[in-house]
């Protein structure tokens, strides 16, 4: 899943420690989410959401599916 | 709004230091009680070899226990502090770790040197000359098969009742 994650964090000027400090989860998670190796839980997505101040779509993308 | 922002942090921070601190002599003390029932059965070794098999059987037992009933509270414990990226990553490892292991313990069993070295370490621990090889290369792979059963059979009954935990009807059905 793509994401602006790293655009709004440069934005508002956090680094990733200070960004996983504010929704309550470790760093590695953030770098992570950041790269696209690992998808959050809903609860997270709302969290990351919440703290930017936007909607989950304004910040998360669907990648498009693979033909089989 | 960034001195807002700061304080927020701040109390946040302060938070979290005060929570980890008061768990530490908690996460000690359960360490301790992991560590020293294991270590105390294999220092009491020459012992326990005076003793009559009840006894071996009751303070082994004891010991088990603890080490079991410590080791799961630190694992509740652990988990509380983790996220769902750590638990990602614990739920990969712990899957493709144990499934490793076990594996690497059939293959090693295959090696002549490995069922040496088990037939050597039980002949010094129970002071015995040459003991059987074929009869402790047999008991230890029908224990490590009871363990790799008794996992499985574990699992699943985890994984029934982790099924009915999360299909339990709504708390509020509106």
């Amino acid at each position: 899943m793509k994401n602006k994650i790293r655009v709004l964090r440069a934005e508002r000027k956090w680094s990733q420690a200070e960004l996983a400090a504010r929704v309550g989860v470790s760093r590695n998670s953030i770098n992570s989410i950041e790269n696209g190796h690992f998808d959050p839980s809903l609860s997270l997505a709302f969290a990351i959401a919440d703290m930017f101040d936007l909607r989950i779509e304004d910040i998360f993308e669907r990648e498009p599916k693979r033909s089989p | 709004m960034p001195s807002v922002l700061g304080a927020e942090r701040t109390f946040r921070e302060q938070k979290m230091s005060s929570h980890h601190q008061s768990r530490l002599p908690l996460q000690a003390l359960l360490l301790a009680l992991m560590l020293i029932p294991p270590l105390s059965v294999v220092a009491a070794i020459p012992w326990l070899r005076q003793q009559p098999d009840g006894m071996v059987f009751l303070l082994t037992g004891a010991a088990s226990a603890l080490t079991i009933v410590a080791s799961f509270a630190l694992a509740i414990l652990h988990d509380r502090k983790m996220d769902e990226w750590q638990r990602t990553n614990a739920r990969f490892s712990s899957q493709w770790g144990w499934a490793a292991g076990a594996g690497l313990v059939g293959l090693l069993l295959a090696l002549p040197p490995f069922r040496e070295l088990i037939v050597s370490a039980v002949a010094n621990l129970a002071e015995v000359q040459n003991p059987d090889q074929k009869l402790v290369t047999l008991a230890f792979t029908f224990g490590f098969m009871a363990v790799v059963a008794a996992q499985g059979l574990c699992t699943v009954v985890a994984s029934i009742g982790w099924t009915f935990w999360k299909s339990r009807p709504a708390r509020d059905p509106s």
